[in-house]
């Protein structure tokens, strides 16, 4: 299918189509991505509303069925699918703004998360920052204080036979304690070994619900049943600290949407990488954790093939956060215990680094009276100053507005207006406590803003030994396109790609997503593999795969639609670590234990090196893994051959402009919609496009490419 | 060649440094042991074609140095008998690594013809052999009484593997099929690291390569230098005992004298006990290890760790046959958690005082922390009747020192194994018979200060499905006198122990629905406080009690903000009577934890005047000091002393009440009080100290009662100094 964007490419039968829908709620705008079966692109904006995000949600797609020029109503009902990508959960802990949440623990071990394995000063940091230890220090405030974690007898062995059976009656104090005295609103339960043997936590389950219904509750051999108490419990405490946001927020969303004439069900992005259904959306907060941004990284991937680039950094300037992922060979690169805020908890995802710094982060000054930006954000509301509802904080928007990069008159391709007059004077009543003008105020904080997102695109390549030369550099999100020419320079990087419709880039990513089931079971073999183990290894594969199969099937995806992924988790005898072993064969029998032996032994030699491989070990196979995979569909964008007209545009203006480097410059403007594959541009130059604008600094030379993505490289550097 | 441009140079320096992780995390993979895999006990080095160290990986730090002075003995053995595809091991501490349990395997990167330069991994392994599961092998007099030493052995010749020297090595273990795991875990490590070099030049070049490690030694060397340059100069020194040399309690004497002299550095070991009959003594090498943990940890911040780098920036002086440059054939199994963390602790303090009287560099300065290895290796048949010997590593959760602007982190972590990992209960679990009952941070291990140190653990385990009872073997210290010392005016952490309950009821108790988290309560019929160093057996209805050491504090605990204290009782780290009898702080309403600000005063005022009351003046010098001599210009150094002028020049004060301590080159303790109090008036956990004589010996001003100092003595040794500016 092809796609572009704009309201002139509809068909005259207007709203005939049917369409799939992307929303990706930000921290200040709700974007809005439609693609329709024809191929047809629209993107719609709207600010986000953080007290009931689903109102933003709405909104932007009203915006959108205007841009359609039908109603809600006609665009909901023809919509097939509906992916929703956001940041709640992230917001929520990052700002500790989740329920009070307690915690239920074997008694003698309520400390695991506050002692943190004696390295949480260490997690998250580079290894440069790991070597500085008098700046070292654990998580503070923690999540779950001390006096919100309760120890209750009870005790479950290696096994999951019972030493200590349940002391029902401690538990009821612990509820009543938390409850009552404590007032906390959810309730984590992690006990010893219950990835074994639930029964003890299942039945505090019981106790607390048969009290208190209304309480929410999350049981670690739920969220994440695998070995190893510290990380299990986290990811149980996370999720029990957020489960009731998107509980209320998924079934609020929903009923909204159903209401307005949606008729299937939502697809959520998790932090896998891979799509979600509503009620596992709803149970398993934590898979929200970090999935805000991925649309923009597989967006990425997807852009980085028309270059034949395989490996990409990707830079998402959004309203509230700086994101960056990266593509290597292709790949999007995963971890199973990301950090969150110097938490290492379990969660199979892909790796995204943030920091606090975008369009919203707001401009202050520190008790040394040194200015200083982030990563506080005035969010969607007040929003930056320019907005005129109410903020009163100086934003690198506001900034950016005094600078010249953005025109105040064709903000949101021109829906909304920005008050320059407001900014100025909130740059200049800060410019007062700082002894500079509001335009040194405004450069500077632009500068400090640039230089930290180059920090993290550093630390996420640099300083694990990647030169960041060798990447392509994709830059999106709302402000990206601003600030991308000065944070890649300082990077020494000489060529960026800006996307065509770069302000919903990740929202277009959602788009590109796979709908993903991963399935997992435990049942440990060891070699040699008999005729018994064969007939386990096949039921047990047959089992996730009817189990991925059926998740699918109830949300109208046949069995042929459906990529089947086989992987055995296997580790020669002794050792810890899992080696993953993809199998493509369905069914196995006895003369296939050799050929899994060879496989093992062949991944092993791939990752370790040959003569690595103890001769006649042992082999276990620990665990198995399906991987359901469904491409809902797919978006290209239509190629456009160069003009054979001018090689430059018509400009449509010219402003002056106050470049952070080479001070005020006459820059010429050009329209983004007049823009023809094959037109070159001069820095200085804007351009200005519909939700973004794109800042062309003295030095750098842009080329539209012939999907409307904006090269930019800098020239004689 | 000239000099790499900046961005070049940038990228080199942090890409060779993620290499050495890449080598070190493939290496985890690969290996059997728990103690690699999860808990992080084992480092990785890089080092020019000639050994001089261009990284150490940010695992246990304390191994790093020693990895690359075996490259070093490596080079100087096989001279040029080395080829491209040998692979080298040892595990001999007089060439390098610092006990038999570390065993090193060093392989050359070749380029051609040509070495570029060597990488080398270090595991600390389970087991290598010796009369003790664990080898450490308490009980030997000498190291023929310990695990085989295994001077540099070519183990892979030209990419073949020698089964009978690798056989050799394997041969003496109790668990053999682990040791050849992860003697392919090294070799994989050194697989991985040498293609991603090759990659490395292939891209860059060699002669690039080759001009960037001494572009980075040069870096590294300057930018210590310039730290150094920016300390003051002056003589630091400092004492404390070894407890226990794996047969008797004896306290061995360890002493140092740092002198620091623009960017130089003079560590003089002169004094320290002669070599011990025992597993605790310590190599030249391992001096050195000891040296180099602290520098690294406090001078090479934001720096990779490059030994070579260090190389000119400080000497030493020791005797040869002391326990701190033992010669052959002194016992050394101990390792690190024997004179070398001794040696690494004191050069701490002085660092820590000298960076403590910086105005640029306070911020840097530490307190000791715990003597972070409580060592107990658990072994028998497990669940599948299987030898194994179970490292139990929990001893490293113990708690760092203060620093001059905050308290030492709970449960941080002991200072030489940055990296190093508590492993989670089920994981310990799942591999060895044993069920751990209980595990939780121990607020009166911390040293009190304005800033405390961080608090240790206390744990207690036992068998569980173990089919004979368990082999139970201590190798610790810091047992008879608490070793992390306060820097001025703070008090030291607690001393550590490791408690046995005999035939216990635990198990009628577990099966009445009831966990334990205490001794109390438990019926027993004997409770022993185990000795430093020792071997006993573990019963199925026995518990192991083991608590692990905390911090050093900073400053008087009198100056700390009663808030903190509160904290403290809050999150239950200490109880009402410690903050009264300890912070002078008092609660009107100890429900809700509110400080009663009027009450704290006066106690407060209380404790200074008790010391007053009971105090000895050190020297001569107090006499000639009178606080009605006008002092001008006083500048403050540390939070307990100042410089100022006199008449007769400059001197060092109490920037409280301005006495006079004396000229200010001289040490300040000469002009100051002192008292001695028991240990136990400290922290109730030293109760279990395994030594009499040992008491606090507190220096104050005998103006106002400000402590400056705490050590930690026998009773009838002399009163020391141990600060002298210069300039």
């Amino acid at each position: 299918m092809l796609a572009t964007i704009g309201g002139s490419q509809i068909n005259a039968g207007g709203l005939s189509a049917t369409y799939r829908i992307a929303v990706d709620v930000g921290g200040t705008f709700t974007d809005c991505c439609i693609v329709s079966t024809e191929g047809v692109m629209t993107i719609a904006k709207a600010p986000s509303t953080p007290s009931d995000p689903s109102i933003g949600v709405l909104n932007s797609l009203d915006e959108a069925s205007r841009q359609l020029s039908g109603s809600l109503l006609d665009l909901l009902s023809q919509t097939e699918t509906i992916v929703h990508g956001c940041t709640i959960v992230t917001n929520a802990i990052v700002q500790r703004a989740g329920a009070r949440t307690g915690l239920i623990a074997t008694k003698g071990h309520e400390e695991a998360i506050i002692i943190g394995r004696q390295n949480q000063k260490l997690d998250g940091l580079s290894d440069i920052e790991k070597t500085h230890v008098t700046r070292h220090h654990k998580v503070d405030p923690p999540i779950v204080t001390r006096e919100l974690i309760c120890g209750i007898s009870e005790r479950m062995d290696v096994e999951g036979e019972i030493i200590v059976p349940l002391n029902e009656a401690e538990v009821e104090d612990a509820i009543e304690d938390l409850v009552t005295r404590k007032e906390v609103q959810a309730i984590a339960v992690s006990l010893l070994w219950s990835f074994v043997n639930p029964a003890h936590e299942v039945r505090v389950k019981e106790l607390i619900k048969a009290r208190y219904p209304d309480i929410e509750v999350s049981l670690s051999s739920e969220v994440m049943p695998v070995l190893g108490e510290h990380e299990r419990t986290l990811s149980t405490v996370f999720n029990a600290y957020t489960k009731s946001l998107t509980r209320s927020y998924v079934t609020t969303l929903a009923a909204k949407l159903r209401q307005a004439g949606y008729k299937h069900s939502l697809l959520f992005m998790g932090a896998h990488g891979g799509l979600l259904d509503e009620d596992e959306a709803k149970e398993k907060s934590i898979f929200w954790l970090n999935a805000g941004p991925i649309g923009g990284t597989i967006a990425s991937r997807e852009l980085g093939d028309r270059y034949t680039k395989e490996n990409i950094i990707c830079s998402d300037v959004g309203g509230t956060t700086f994101d960056v992922s990266l593509v290597i060979g292709r790949e999007l690169q995963r971890e199973t215990e990301p950090v969150v805020h110097q938490y290492r908890f379990y969660l199979p995802s892909v790796s995204i680094s943030s920091i606090g710094a975008g369009g919203g982060s707001i401009i202050w000054v520190d008790e040394a009276g040194i200015m200083r930006v982030g990563p506080r954000s005035a969010g969607a509301d007040p929003g930056p100053v320019c907005y005129g509802r109410g903020g009163t904080s100086p934003t690198i928007t506001d900034a950016d507005l005094l600078l010249g990069f953005i025109n105040p008159e064709s903000f949101l391709g021109g829906r909304m207006n920005l008050d320059l007059k407001l900014a100025e004077a909130s740059l200049q009543n800060m410019g007062r406590q700082l002894n500079m003008s509001a335009e040194e105020v405004a450069t500077g904080a632009v500068r400090i803003v640039e230089a930290q997102m180059a920090d993290l695109i550093r630390q996420r390549t640099i300083e694990y030994g990647l030169d960041p030369r060798e990447f392509a550099l994709v830059v999106y999100g709302g402000s990206g396109p601003v600030h991308g020419c000065n944070y890649s320079s300082e990077l020494g990087i000489t060529e960026l790609y800006v996307p065509e419709a770069a302000s919903v880039f990740s929202a277009f990513g959602l788009l590109m997503g796979d709908m993903l089931y991963t399935f997992e079971a435990s049942n440990p073999l060891r070699s040699p593999l008999t005729d018994r183990d064969m007939e386990i290894i096949n039921a047990t594969f047959k089992q996730l795969e009817d189990k991925a199969l059926h998740t699918f099937a109830n949300i109208g995806v046949k069995e042929d639609q459906v990529i089947i992924i086989r992987t055995l988790r296997m580790k020669y005898k002794l050792q810890y670590h899992l080696v993953e072993v993809s199998i493509s064969q369905k069914e196995y029998s006895s003369a296939d234990a050799d050929m899994i032996e060879e496989a093992l032994r062949q991944r092993y030699i791939s990752l370790y090196g040959p003569g690595t491989v103890v001769e006649g070990a042992e082999f276990e196979i620990i665990s198995f893994r399906v991987d359901a995979v469904h491409k809902p569909f797919h978006v290209s964008v239509r190629r456009q051959e160069a003009t054979s007209g001018a090689a430059a545009p018509e400009p449509i203006g010219s402003r002056s402009v106050l470049f952070t480097r080479e001070g005020r410059v006459l820059s010429q403007i050009y329209a983004g919609d007049r823009l023809h594959s094959g037109h070159v541009i001069m820095g200085p130059a804007i351009i200005e496009r519909m939700g973004d604008t794109v800042v062309i600094p003295p030095g750098f030379v842009a080329k539209v490419d012939p999907y409307k993505s904006i090269i930019i490289r800098a020239e004689n550097k | 060649m000239d000099k790499l441009d900046q961005v070049t140079f940038e990228v080199l320096k942090n890409r060779v440094m993620a290499v050495n992780n890449e080598q070190a995390i493939v290496a985890a993979r690969m290996s059997g042991s728990s103690v690699c895999y999860d808990a992080y006990d084992f480092n990785t080095a890089i080092t020019t074609a000639e050994g001089r160290g261009l990284y150490i990986g940010l695992y246990n730090t304390g191994i790093g140095h020693p990895i690359t002075m075996a490259i070093q003995s490596i080079i100087s053995s096989f001279g040029t008998d080395v080829h491209d595809g040998d692979a080298f091991l040892t595990n001999d501490p007089w060439y390098g690594p610092v006990h038999q349990q570390d065993m090193t395997i060093a392989a050359p990167v070749f380029w051609y013809d040509e070495i570029v330069c060597w990488g080398a991994i270090s595991i600390h392994e389970p087991d290598v052999g010796g009369p003790v599961p664990g080898s450490f092998s308490v009980g030997a007099k000498d190291c023929f009484g310990e695990a085989p030493l295994i001077p540099p052995l070519k183990i892979v010749e030209e990419g073949q593997e020698r089964r009978d020297a690798i056989y050799h090595c394997l041969r003496n273990s109790r668990t053999p099929e682990l040791l050849a795991l992860d003697i392919k875990a090294r070799l994989g490590g050194l697989n991985h690291l040498k293609r991603r070099i090759r990659e490395l030049i292939e891209k860059y070049g060699k002669d690039t390569f080759l001009t960037f490690q001494e572009q980075l030694l040069e870096y590294v060397s300057t930018v210590v230098k310039e730290r150094l340059r920016s300390l003051p100069d002056g003589v630091w020194s400092a004492s404390t005992y070894h407890d226990h040399d794996g047969t008797d309690n004896i306290l061995y004497p360890v002493h140092l004298v740092l002198t620091k002299q623009g960017e130089k550095l003079t560590f003089d070991f002169r004094g320290s006990s002669p070599q011990a009959p025992g597993i605790i003594n310590c190599t030249l090498m391992g001096l050195h290890a000891g040296i180099s943990a602290a520098l690294f940890t406090l001078l090479c911040y934001e720096l990779p760790w490059s030994s070579g780098g260090l190389n000119d920036i400080y000497e030493v002086i020791v005797d040869e046959g002391s326990i701190v440059n033992a010669t052959f054939p002194a016992g050394v199994s101990g390792g690190f958690p024997a004179v070398i963390w001794n040696v690494t602790d004191l050069t701490n303090y002085c660092l820590g005082q000298m960076l403590a009287c910086s105005a640029r560099l306070r911020d840097e300065a530490s307190s000791v922390w715990a003597p972070g290895y409580n060592g107990t290796f658990l072994s028998g048949l497990d669940r599948d009747q299987k030898p194994f010997v179970d490292v139990v590593l929990d001893g490293t959760a113990c708690g760092d020192g203060a620093l001059v602007h905050k308290d030492g982190i709970d449960s941080g972590g002991s200072f030489i194994v940055l990296q190093v990992r508590l492993s989670n209960v089920e994981l310990q679990e799942l591999n060895f018979p044993k069920l751990v009952l209980w595990r939780r941070e121990s607020g009166e291990t911390a040293g009190p200060g304005k800033f405390r140190g961080g608090c240790g653990l206390e744990e207690a385990f036992m068998p569980h499905k173990a089919p004979i009872p368990l082999t139970d073997v201590v190798c610790s210290f810091g047992h008879a006198l608490p070793l992390a010392l306060g820097m001025l005016g703070g008090y030291p952490g607690s001393v550590q122990a490791n408690v046995i309950a005999r035939n216990t009821n635990i198990k009628d108790i577990l099966s009445h629905g009831v966990l334990p988290t205490r001794l109390e309560g438990i019926t027993a019929s004997e409770v022993k406080t185990l000795p430093a160093k020792h071997i006993t057996e573990l019963g199925f209805n026995d518990i192991h009690i083991a608590v692990y050491s905390g911090g050093g504090g900073y400053g008087d605990p009198l100056e700390r903000d009663p808030r903190l204290v509160r904290k403290d009782l809050a999150n239950g780290l200490c109880t009402t009577k410690y903050a009264a009898d300890v912070y002078g702080v008092i609660f009107s309403d100890t429900e809700n934890f509110v400080v009663d600000t009027e009450a704290t005063f006066q106690r407060r005022q209380e404790i200074r005047d008790d010391r007053l009351r009971n105090a000895t003046h050190v020297g001569t010098t107090a006499d000639n000091n009178s606080t009605e001599q006008q002092i001008g210009n006083i500048q403050t150094l540390t939070d307990c002393l100042a410089i100022g002028n006199v008449a007769g020049g400059k001197v060092i004060c109490c920037p409280s009440c301005q006495h006079i301590y004396g000229p200010h080159t001289s040490d300040p303790r000469l002009g100051a009080a002192f008292r001695e109090r028991a240990l136990i008036d400290l922290s109730e956990v030293n109760k279990y100290a395994t030594s009499e004589d040992i008491c606090l010996r507190e220096f104050f001003c005998p103006g106002c009662g400000l402590l400056i100092a705490v050590d930690v003595v026998r009773t009838n040794d002399e009163v020391t100094g141990s600060m002298w500016l210069r300039g």
